[in-house]
């Protein structure tokens, strides 16, 4: 294979290009299969995705690859570098990682997101604090579920 | 704290499903009610596993299973220990889990009642593909048995 061969060009919503190696860029699933399906060239356009969030999600696949046998860190340091690579994002960050995880189809990235939202929510107070959640229950429906839930809020 | 508005909860269901199948099952349920969005996410998470020793476990797993939606219930794994409250009703757990076409089944009874026996349509049950049973539980595999 040429060298040219093992780049791919990731095109993101608002058009910013981002050319990486195949094995990075193969990681998810949604590129495999468009690699696989379609004759797209080398220049994969990815309408859901905008580059602010593409070029964090490639951060994560360069990360994670196995490259000409670079990348093949300690699971320990990796584990380290994904809690260090959500711990300071945003919610609106978050959010659309999550949702790029998904629509790309990288199932590790996906779970860590999630996780990184599940870790901050062990209570209900701390989903209202930590993700805003406003309560748009009237004080009576929020009563009357209390009711009918007994069992779920036993301690 | 995040800073700003509430994003999370416009993701659509599955992924808020994903979330909380993140959370321990006990944290899971009583995000009925956080809000609107979230009445009923909690029921679509395909797993209980209740490995705890509360109180009221049986409340809580006959409130868990009877407004259940998910298609597929992934996993039941209960352990129990303890005194047996005579309103246990772990056969109707297994009948409720079964219907819901459940995968992987897990029941430690380590109480103090007699041997329970088990509904019989657990073993003609072609959904499961992984089984534990321990303790007080009485094994009797009609035949014909048929696990796929």
């Amino acid at each position: 294979m040429s060298k040219s061969e093992k780049k791919i060009v990731l095109k993101s919503l608002d058009n910013e290009a981002f050319e990486v190696e195949k094995a990075v860029a193969l990681q998810s699933q949604t590129i495999w299969v468009m690699c696989e399906d379609k004759c797209v060239g080398n220049e994969i356009p990815l309408e859901n995705v905008t580059g602010q969030i593409l070029a964090k999600v490639i951060d994560y696949c360069k990360k994670h690859a196995v490259v000409d046998g670079d990348g093949d860190e300690s699971s320990e340091e990796l584990k380290n570098w994904d809690t260090e690579f959500t711990k300071n994002m945003d919610q609106s960050t978050l959010f659309n990682m999550i949702l790029a995880a998904n629509y790309l189809n990288i199932k590790s990235l996906l779970n860590l997101t999630c996780q990184a939202v599940a870790d901050k929510t062990k209570t209900i107070d701390e989903f209202h604090t930590f993700l805003n959640i406003e309560n748009n229950f009237t004080p009576e429906e929020e009563a009357q579920i209390c009711q009918e839930n007994l069992w779920a809020f036993d301690d | 704290r995040y800073e700003g508005e509430d994003r999370i909860s416009a993701l659509p269901d599955d992924l808020l499903v994903r979330i909380l199948s993140l959370v321990p099952i006990k944290d899971a349920v009583p995000t009925m009610i956080l809000s609107k969005r979230w009445r009923s996410i909690w029921t679509m998470v395909p797993a209980l596993e209740y490995l705890e020793k509360p109180p009221c476990i049986w409340r809580f797993i006959d409130g868990y299973l009877q407004p259940h939606k998910a298609d597929v219930l992934e996993i039941l794994a209960v352990r129990i220990r303890g005194h047996c409250p005579v309103d246990a009703d772990v056969g109707k757990w297994i009948v409720t889990a079964v219907d819901r076409r459940v995968r992987e089944l897990g029941f430690m009874l380590s109480w103090s009642a007699e041997p329970t026996r088990l509904p019989t349509c657990l073993y003609t049950c072609n959904t499961i593909v992984s089984m534990g049973l321990s303790h007080r539980i009485l094994v009797d595999v009609p035949s014909p048995a048929c696990f796929l």
